[in-house]
């Protein structure tokens, strides 16, 4: 493909000192405060930060986007000598989809439903570069191509709802990228997306961006996924960026203690180093002469209370510590003592005793409308050995959950037993008798409906003591409670409480808590980390492997993370299409894996060591 | 600061409750000026009967009256006291429409929680009813009920209530749907608890908000229903004074006499308002989206 790059000028858009603030009811929020970053033609600068560290603020704010209540404190950003936020809706207009391209996660918010792929292509193409409909529908056709869409030219008289998630976020991609812009914003485009297909797509970014020598910002929450894809680093904090450096040099030796407790939260599959999660939640807003992370800092001193400046350390890195020169270079590989998982790989596990077993069991939804069943899961047998954590693994619609749940009562299986200590299951939770009920408990993935959002924390606590704990005295119930609640790391007095009080990483804790109350032998978990930050992650799984040590407990961890798996399960099964692939101890399966679509999986974990690999290879 | 300080959260660090408040429900400008209408007019209603003038059905030789220092609103063509009748004539419009969507709240209730919750079989013939029910027009409906047992208020309840109770169990049952397959429902039918449990304990609660602003709207609806079935001569049977009663009573005399309609059928109209200013203020309130309605 010929297309022609224009020269582009160094480091066109740049955002200088930005401050920004959202004013509500309880006043002004500082949300950005002193942000400098620069865009270099043919390098993607890769921004980080958990969840509220004003990543996103950032990446809006560089293209002049503004939200209503949200203000410029101070600075400016520039993009070809105009100041982007001061410049009126009419002259970003121009500019915006031409020159400045944004991929959003969500392929809903950048492909209209109701229109085919031609229509979304013609009408940038027409109106930012002025073709005429056969070079426009050529050029669209060509894109489709390089973004491995098949059948280009079909392709482009479908409607978005024809292709898969992974295929929408390609053509996003390619519709951004054909008008030729000089900056791509993408804000976190694949996290929606399954392993196999993310690392696809951001092989197709990476190249596609670098080829057209566009300057790109990638906003992620995913720090090996940037440390693998980047040139450059950024790390957000609080709604200041605490260091910045060459993507590499930040990851291998971070300055600042909040890089490197992010990077020791990241599951990664490569090493035994365990995971350690940060104390404490992120901060929401801007500190005010402090440090933002000194409350979550195992380095703090009373030194730490003041304005702390971006410090140079080289002429490509700077940090924001107030100790970085006493504080050496941190090394995320070797912080701290062997992981507990790795212990107990010592007795092997075909010696135990199997608590669940899992017979040819098969589940078969009916689909409405059409006469072909859906096989969620397909004839699973799996043995767990007590005390032991089995992680189930695969992508969505591998029907992890579907046997996790099945496992539960909650959804009948059509084929098949599952047992208990060697006594078969009902097919319902119903249907078992309490004892039953009592031994296997289930926690969910998402935090926002795990609780009932109309009973307190102790409500929701204590139901699992009145229903399977009659040896607890109802005026004992309470302490009982206040005693799970310091287990999972949370204070009594947050018992009265509703759901909506509590941060997500929190909530979870409290349907751990839930959980555990029944003294369950065996503890379903579905994901339970998934729609947490990583910190708040490597905390809630760190408490999960604490708590299995310390009770004996048998684990069985759904997860699509192979980290995440590496992290908690001893053994592990990989699921694909409702049938095992693959079944083994952890690290073995990871390290010499044996069947292809394992082989597959693994190779599309973002690895910062292997980032040639990562880039270069594959499908 | 040690570790365990540091990994444990406590009720310092996280924020404080957002109560939704009598007061915050007030400053939205509908909700209080609406529950300021209603306790007006439910003063009037309370209070009325002890300082109206005259005993409502005491007919004097004095008919078709204008207003004056005797007889503040005038009289109508018995002769009888306008304000009496006025002040008299509010509870039956309160409390006929309470009764009535408080009997298909109860019903609808059951039914659009069993039947969302239960799916399948169950949900289909509920559906099924439901869509039968939906196509018969109110008022023929009611009319038919009354043809066949006779005017009065609690025919007219029955009536009214059986017609509303389907729209009402509509919009509860698609709340349930919505509410059953999240995971606290999932963690109870773990754990194995009671139908009733489920149904009452857990789903309940989260549906309130919308539950609470369909009795408002339908509260608002059956008072116009009503009063406008006594206008018809099917509700409250003369000569019990009631202001739907008395605006079909006084309309012969509209043009001598406007104060005997005017003013019961604006207060009719305020006491429609006031609640559906309340209704209107109560969405907000919750932030919860109204599910889509069709009008009576």
């Amino acid at each position: 493909m010929t297309t022609t790059q224009t020269a582009r000028r160094d480091g066109d858009l740049a955002a200088e000192g930005l401050s920004v603030g959202y004013r509500g009811r309880a006043g002004l929020t500082q949300v950005l405060a002193d942000v400098s970053v620069q865009l270099h033609s043919g390098r993607i600068l890769g921004l980080a930060g958990e969840s509220g560290s004003g990543k996103s603020t950032l990446a809006l704010s560089l293209l002049g986007y503004r939200v209503s209540g949200q203000e410029i404190l101070a600075g400016r950003v520039a993009f070809d000598g105009r100041d982007l936020d001061r410049a009126s809706v009419k002259e970003l207009r121009k500019v915006w989809g031409a020159r400045l391209a944004y991929l959003p996660q969500d392929t809903a918010t950048s492909l209209n439903p109701a229109l085919t792929i031609r229509r979304h292509f013609v009408e940038g193409l027409r109106r930012h570069r002025g073709l005429d409909n056969a070079a426009a529908l050529d050029r669209s056709a060509q894109w489709l191509a390089r973004v491995e869409i098949p059948e280009p030219e079909t392709a482009l008289h479908k409607y978005p709802h024809q292709f898969s998630g992974g295929q929408q976020q390609r053509i996003a991609l390619a519709l951004a990228l054909s008008v030729e812009p000089e900056v791509l914003i993408l804000d976190e485009p694949t996290t929606g997306l399954d392993v196999v297909t993310q690392a696809h797509v951001n092989r197709l970014i990476v190249t596609l961006a670098r080829d057209a020598g566009i300057a790109a910002l990638y906003v992620s929450h995913n720090l090996a996924l940037l440390a693998t894809v980047c040139d450059e680093l950024a790390i957000m904090y609080a709604g200041q960026i605490v260091e910045q450096g060459v993507a590499s040099q930040v990851y291998a030796a971070p300055r600042h203690p909040y890089t490197a407790a992010l990077i020791g939260a990241v599951p990664t599959i490569a090493s035994d180093r365990p995971l350690h999660g940060i104390p404490g939640i992120p901060r929401p807003s801007v500190p005010v002469h402090a440090c933002g992370f000194a409350d979550r800092c195992r380095f703090r001193t009373d030194a730490c209370d003041t304005d702390i400046p971006l410090v140079a350390l080289a002429e490509d890195r700077a940090a924001r510590c107030i100790r970085l020169a006493e504080l050496p270079a941190f090394d995320p590989g070797a912080e701290h003592a062997p992981a507990t998982v790795a212990d107990r790989a010592a007795v092997p596990a075909r010696n135990l005793d199997a608590i669940l077993t899992v017979d040819n069991v098969g589940v078969v939804f009916a689909r409405p409308g059409s006469g072909e069943p859906f096989v969620a899961v397909d004839d699973v047998s799996v043995r767990v050995p007590a005390g032991r954590a089995l992680g189930i693994a695969g992508e969505s619609g591998s029907g992890k959950s579907t046997l996790l749940r099945s496992i539960a009562g909650l959804v009948r299986p059509s084929s098949g037993s599952i047992s208990y200590r060697g006594a078969t299951l009902a097919g319902t939770a119903g249907e078992r008798p309490v004892a039953l009920r009592r031994a296997i408990q289930i926690v969910f993935q998402n935090p926002d409906a795990t609780l009932n959002p109309r009973h307190t924390v102790y409500q929701s606590l204590e139901r699992p003591l009145k229903l399977f704990r009659p040896d607890i005295a109802r005026r004992e119930r309470r302490d009982a409670v206040a005693e799970m609640m310091r287990q999972v790391r949370l204070a009594p007095d947050l018992l009265d409480r509703y759901p909506r009080n509590l941060s997500g990483g929190q909530r979870q804790r409290v349907a751990i808590g839930r959980a555990l109350l029944a003294e369950p032998e065996v503890l379903l978990c579905d994901e339970v980390t998934s729609a947490l930050d990583v910190s708040v992650q490597a905390s809630i799984l760190e408490l999960l492997v604490g708590l299995q040590a310390e009770r004996d407990l048998t684990v069985v961890f759904v997860t699509h993370d192979l980290g995440v798996l590496r992290a908690v399960a001893d053994e592990a099964i990989i699921l694909q299409n409702g049938a095992i692939r693959e079944a083994g101890p952890t690290t073995r399966l990871l390290r010499e894996p044996s069947h292809p679509y394992t082989k597959e999986l693994i190779a599309a974990v973002p690895d910062p060591d292997r980032a040639a690999e990562f880039l270069g290879g594959g499908s | 600061m040690s570790a365990d300080v540091l990994n444990t959260v406590t009720a310092a660090d996280v924020s404080l409750p957002k109560q939704r408040s009598l007061r915050g429900f007030l400053a939205i400008p509908q909700g209080g000026f609406g529950v300021g209408l209603l306790l007006l007019l439910l003063a009037l209603v309370v209070v009325g009967p002890f300082i109206a003038p005259d005993s409502p059905n005491e007919i004097s030789d004095q008919p078709i009256l204008g207003p004056s220092a005797q007889h503040w609103l005038g009289t109508d063509s018995y002769g009888r006291d306008i304000l009496s009748r006025v002040l008299h004539g509010g509870a039956s419009v309160i409390l006929l429409p309470l009764l009535a969507v408080s009997a298909a709240m109860v019903v609808a209730t059951l039914v659009g929680l069993v039947s969302g919750y239960l799916g399948g079989k169950v949900d289909s013939v509920v559906t099924w009813v439901i869509n039968i029910a939906l196509a018969i027009p109110s008022y023929l409906a009611v009319l038919v009920v009354v043809a066949a047992f006779g005017g009065g208020g609690a025919v007219v309840v029955t009536a009214v209530a059986v017609v509303y109770a389907p729209y009402i169990t509509r919009v509860i049952r698609s709340a349930t749907q919505a509410i059953a397959p999240r995971e606290f429902v999932l963690a109870a039918r773990a754990r194995g608890e009671s139908l009733g449990w489920i149904l009452f304990r857990e789903i309940t609660p989260n549906i309130g908000p919308t539950l609470l602003v369909e009795i408002a709207l339908r509260f608002t609806y059956a008072i116009m229903f009503i009063a406008s079935l006594s206008f018809l001569g099917l509700g409250v049977q003369p000569p019990s004074a009631n202001w739907g009663v008395m605006v079909a009573q006084n309309r012969a005399l509209l043009l001598v006499s406007p104060v005997g309609v005017l003013v019961p059928a604006l207060l009719i109209g305020v006491l429609a308002i006031a609640v559906n200013l309340i209704a209107d203020a109560l969405t907000q309130f919750f932030g919860d989206r109204i599910h889509e309605r069709l009008m009576v």
